[in-house]
């Protein structure tokens, strides 16, 4: 929306306030002002001459002129003898004595100012005639669209050679740009009035709100010839629905014969009104429209006209019967756009009869449009509900200045105020006559009513506002303010009775008066003050604080957190060997890549593996701490989707032969032996059935992949991609990772941490060959076993695999102790023994 | 020159275990004859070569060959041999990401002020993301949100306020003890956004609750500034300017002044985030009674936070995952 400062200062005193100082301010107290606009920046090179003599140089459209600036223009510049200017001008309305505006030599035309290509003038030879500037048209001038000619000032009195174009038009002004957005509240802030009350009240400056918005004084009809009656189907869509009709005088005995003087001024190219809806962004267009659109920037409430005798005519009866229902299914109306429309039962549809005449409160119907002939016109004035106006606009894409005002909620009473008041205008302005008095259907609203003490106003705002304060702030926006007990003003009582204007619809809790208060006089000004808090330890973040050390171990082995999207596509979920139906569906997905919500975070990360491979990053490690979830994981308590925080690494080196060795896949089992050692937990390894073992384990190869469990908790799988996954994502081969539940590595029991009595210890490095045959686990399994029934405290360190004569050796280094004794040499050699004893039960020796 | 009959040759070769490049090498011939054939045939003899390269290089480099092959290993053995002990990457290549890491910080500074944390959740329900929010039903602010759903009408939270609810439910407890409630939220949302520059359908957000039986709009601006000073480790000047949301009541957006130590000039004003105090409904939708206590909430963009810090011209790198950009971070 934008807001004409000079506008504003007609219903505000704002003497002494600079422009900046009140988009600051408004800023901090109404509403975000986006930018503030030096409207006549663009205009202040820009003079008004007139043309002393133009001749049409031959076989051209083109006319040699000599214009007087009044001397006024001051930079260098080739004159004749009398001091004109020499101009070539194409425009077809360029003649002697016209009075129009020139763009002189090193301006930039107004059209083109403070674009990417602004176009500065200069002095150029046309057909052998040098020609300094332009003589520019209304479309140049960016102040409309015509384009037929140069602009004609000869009505305006100021408008005298030499003077300045922003000083004859009353171009000097700022615009503010309001974000429309944070004042959806406020439809009263939708006219200039409405605005202009809240800078008062922001400024503390006095207000009064114009007798015509909340006294009408009656509206009488001059000639009441013509009538016509309303019926609102469902009052809910509609709480005010009222019309007038007006007739042109030209047709109808006038009363006073106005009607003579209205033409006379049409030769004025922009008169005042005109320039106050360019400047509000709309654009001149006719007189009558122009009004309604003038009134609507002024008050906040839409208006449209319709041809009333177009509506006796669809209505077919002797008066204009006004409907006011929802459409019907696959009902038609051509619009004043030309568009034919089929509309739902959600629009709400304006009919004559039953025949419909406009889509309320977006667009007119064809079928009554105003245009030349029209003798009588149909004012309407309404309030419509809001949600089905935005739908509809929506629906259609038609947004419009009137669209944003009634989707804001304009008050149902508003309208009768607005219309007599249009009523009037146009019967002054425009020598127009009432031909009915204001017919209607509308809601009788209470006004609200809030009561409240200065305590508790205080107590919301953390503030010590006085009753006076409070009063003051209030009635200055237009609130009536009496003692709880029914007297004017603040008497004994411990509460007031803050009573709504009319046009504010957002009052109606204790809340919304302190946010009047606290906004009015500036919440900026409130004394900050932090609040006490006992000594008591807050809850800890257990979830936070077991992914920020998952992090910790991740990052020191080198590995780099990425965070990928939480949405996937359905193909992903099919490569990574996922069933697509088991993942939550996003209906209305941006693409195709994120329609389905995550089962697993492997694929993603291999998605990124495939990426970084490409960019010639050979060897990394990615990890990603996230959420995913599952169908098949159920709902919670709550009915929503179970959630499982999860923790997945995938590692590659591209230029490594070793992974059909199973290198990758030892490299990714230890980094997540890492990550587990630091939950202090015991974890066993199962082997993957093949599907069952849910998604995680079904982008894993079997053959190379285990599952991580602990007694019947299952914490994650670890392993390689499936060699099909590794093809259809174009993997390296060497690709292996794992993925555990956070959850459950937070819930399982922690090995209690021991003191392992360093000094009192004995270290052994044992090697033991073995048929190849025989696993890693299992012979370390009988090593254990030497510990089972002995007091020591033990730690195993694998140290090496090597083959040797057709079988393999693999080496541990054994720390062992004990709390209570020292250990001797000799304890060493009988664990030595021990273990070449049960090794050798499953055929392997002590090397 | 029988095309297919080195077609069979070469992909034998490959899966007889022969290096891919080695093999392409004898298409070259082939594709030096592809000059003195007349012209109608060079396009689909041509053709016909590259998918036969495509196919050796597919075979080839995705393991045809070993899906059936592949070498039975010793699952529970700690290495492949004492060389491969180590997998080679050094503490100095690891690192975090850059929203993760300053959420960390933020978890770390509202645990010092007294606020516990929590993550948010990344699939919701319309209960919480609107209705116990105050947003009637149909209300134009929902479609402001822009949200995604699911089928079943789940819906990724367009904001970390889906949380505030269950915060409320969850620790009211704390108030009838005599407590106050005050947690931080960090997490995911979700917008259904076109992606540029500086839009992301997956972004970040922060969001704070407090509820006591004193909780007022100065404890508000002045908890609020209290964090981002710590976050920023600086005295920042404030600003508030007014707002409308369904779920607070006075409601404002807060603004710092860009903070010198990201390159700050004075008179150059941030919107950070939307505050206000809490709406009696919204209380009273998690049984508190807003007769005896009062709260007051905040929410705002992170990667924001994050972007300006670290000066990132693009949201889009966050989610990008490329270590070009993470490394960046180490």
């Amino acid at each position: 929306m934008k807001i004409s400062v000079n506008w504003l200062k007609e219903y505000v005193d704002l003497e002494g306030i600079s422009v900046s100082d009140l988009a600051t301010r408004i800023g901090a107290r109404l509403v975000e002002v986006e930018e503030v606009v030096d409207f006549g920046a663009k205009y202040k090179d820009v003079l008004v001459v007139r043309v002393v003599s133009a001749e049409q140089i031959e076989g051209t459209h083109l006319s040699v002129c000599k214009i007087d600036d009044g001397g006024k223009f001051a930079g260098e510049i080739e004159r004749d003898d009398s001091g004109l200017v020499q101009v070539v001008c194409g425009a077809p309305n360029v003649r002697e004595g016209l009075i129009t505006a020139w763009v002189p030599v090193g301006a930039t035309v107004p059209c083109t100012f403070g674009t990417d290509d602004p176009f500065v003038l200069g002095v150029k030879k046309m057909r052998g005639y040098m020609s300094n500037g332009m003589l520019a048209g209304a479309d140049e001038l960016a102040l409309g669209d015509d384009h037929s000619g140069i602009v004609e000032l000869n009505g305006i009195k100021s408008a005298v050679a030499g003077a300045s174009l922003i000083d004859v038009l009353g171009l000097d002004d700022y615009i503010l740009d309001i974000e429309n957005k944070s004042l959806t509240h406020r439809p009263d802030c939708f006219g200039i009035i409405g605005f202009a009350r809240e800078v008062a009240g922001i400024f503390g400056r006095e207000f009064k709100t114009p007798e015509w918005l909340y006294d009408d004084d009656g509206v009488k009809c001059q000639v009441c010839d013509a009538k016509v009656e309303i019926e609102v189907e469902n009052k809910a869509q509609c709480t005010a629905y009222r019309a007038i009709i007006l007739g042109l005088s030209s047709n109808y005995s006038t009363l006073d014969g106005k009607k003579q003087e209205v033409s006379d001024e049409k030769s004025a190219f922009l008169d005042e009104m005109s320039v106050k809806l360019l400047k509000s962004g709309m654009r001149p267009i006719e007189k009558k429209v122009d009004w309604s659109n003038y009134l609507m920037l002024l008050s906040g409430q839409p208006l449209h006209f319709f041809d009333y005798d177009k509506m006796l005519k669809v209505g077919g009866a002797s008066n204009v019967k006004i409907g006011v229902r929802s459409a019907k299914n696959g009902e038609k109306l051509k619009l004043l756009n030309d568009k034919t429309i089929e509309m739902t039962t959600g629009d709400i549809v304006i009919c004559s009869g039953n025949v419909p005449v406009a889509l309320a409160g977006v667009m007119g119907g064809k079928n009554t449009e105003i245009d030349g002939s029209t003798k009588r016109i149909l004012v309407e004035a309404a309030t419509f509900n809001l949600y089905n106006l935005r739908s509809t606009g929506m629906r259609y894409g038609i947004f419009s200045e009137a669209l944003t005002r009634f989707t804001k909620g304009q008050p149902a009473e508003l309208s009768r105020f607005v219309l007599a008041k249009t009523a009037s205008e146009l019967v002054d302005n425009l020598g127009m006559e009432k031909l009915s008095e204001i017919v209607e259907v509308a809601e009788e609203l209470e006004p609200a009513r809030v009561e409240v003490s200065a305590g508790e106003i205080n107590e919301i705002l953390g503030t010590a506002f006085s009753y006076e304060e409070i009063e003051k702030t209030l009635r200055n926006v237009g609130f009536g303010v009496g003692c709880a007990c029914g007297k004017s003003g603040k008497c004994e009582c411990e509460k007031i009775v803050v009573t709504a204007p009319y046009w504010r619809t957002d009052i109606a809790i204790l809340e919304d008066v302190a946010e009047e208060i606290g906004r009015l006089n500036g919440f900026d000004n409130i004394e900050l003050k932090l609040p006490e808090r006992s000594a008591k330890q807050v809850d800890r973040d257990e979830m936070g604080d077991a992914k920020q050390k998952l992090r910790k171990i991740l990052m020191d082995s080198g590995a780099n957190e990425i965070l990928t999207y939480s949405f996937v596509s359905g193909k992903l979920l099919e490569k990574a060997g996922l069933d697509v139906a088991n993942s939550y569906r996003i209906m209305n997905s941006i693409s195709p890549e994120l329609q389905y919500c995550r089962q697993s975070l492997i694929p993603s990360l291999a998605e990124k593996v495939y990426l970084n491979a490409k960019a010639a990053y050979n060897k990394f490690c990615l990890f990603e701490i996230n959420k995913i979830s599952s169908k098949d994981m159920g709902l919670t308590t709550e009915g929503v989707p179970v959630e499982s925080n999860r923790v997945a690494v995938m590692l590659t080196d591209r230029k490594n032969k070793n992974w059909e060795k199973g290198e990758a896949f030892y490299a990714a089992k230890r980094l997540c032996f890492e990550a587990i050692r630091g939950f202090g937990i015991d974890v066993d390894l199962v082997e993957i059935a093949e599907i069952d073992d849910g998604a995680v384990a079904r982008s894993l190869d079997s053959r190379r992949a285990v599952m991580l469990k602990a007694g019947e908790e299952e914490i994650g799988c670890v392993g390689e991609l499936t060699q099909d996954m590794k093809q259809k994502l174009k993997l390296p081969d060497f690709v292996a990772g794992f993925e555990m539940d956070v959850d459950v590595l937070m819930r399982l029991p922690k090995r209690a941490k021991r003191y392992g009595a360093y000094n009192n210890r004995e270290s052994i490095d044992v090697s033991i060959l073995v048929d190849e045959k025989m696993t890693w686990a299992e012979i370390e399994k009988k090593i254990r076993e030497c510990f089972d029934d002995t007091d020591y405290f033990y730690d195993l360190e694998p140290l090496d695999i090597y083959s040797k004569d057709g079988g393999k050796v693999l080496s541990w280094r054994i720390v062992f102790g004990n709390y209570e004794k020292t250990l001797t040499k000799s304890d060493a050699q009988i664990i030595m023994e021990e273990i070449a004893a049960v090794v050798a039960g499953v055929g392997g020796k002590i090397v | 020159m029988d095309l297919e009959k080195l077609r069979e040759e070469l992909l034998a070769d490959v899966r007889g275990g022969a290096a891919v490049n080695d093999v392409l090498k004898k298409l070259n011939g082939a594709y030096a004859e592809i000059k003195g054939l007349p012209v109608e045939k060079k396009a689909s003899f041509g053709q016909k070569l590259n998918e036969m390269k495509q196919e050796i290089v597919r075979v080839g480099a995705a393991g045809e060959v070993s899906v059936s092959q592949l070498a039975e290993i010793d699952k529970t053995a700690p290495f492949l041999d004492a060389n491969s002990r180590d997998f080679g990457l050094r503490w100095t290549d690891g690192s975090q990401h850059p929203i993760t890491f300053e959420m960390e910080r933020m978890r770390g500074i509202a645990e010092r002020i007294g606020f516990n944390v929590i993550e948010g959740r990344q699939l919701d329900d319309d209960f919480h993301m609107f209705g116990a929010l105050n947003f009637p039903e149909g209300h134009p602010a929902r479609d402001s949100f822009d949200t995604f759903r699911t089928e079943e009408g789940f819906i990724p939270p367009a904001h970390t306020t889906a949380m505030q609810n269950r915060i409320l439910l969850d620790q009211r407890e704390k108030l009838l003890r005599g407590e106050q409630i005050a947690t931080i939220t960090l997490g995911r949302t979700f917008r259904n956004e076109d992606v540029d520059v500086t839009h992301e359908h997956t972004f970040y957000q922060w969001d704070g609750v407090f509820v006591s039986k004193t909780a007022d709009l100065a404890q508000m601006i002045a908890i609020i500034r209290e964090f981002f000073e710590a976050f920023y480790g600086e005295k920042l000047k404030i600003a508030t300017q007014p707002a409308c949301f369904p779920f607070t009541e006075p409601s404002m957006e807060f603004m710092i002044e860009k903070p010198a130590s990201i390159g700050g000039k004075p008179g150059e004003w941030l919107e950070m985030l939307g505050c206000g105090m809490i709406h009696p409904n919204v209380l009273r939708m998690a049984k508190i009674d807003p007769e005896v206590y009062r709260g007051f909430a905040w929410g705002g963009g992170f990667d924001r936070l994050i972007m300006l810090k670290y000066g990132i011209d693009d949201i889009r790198y966050l989610e990008s995952g490329k270590l070009a950009f993470l490394k960046e971070f180490r």
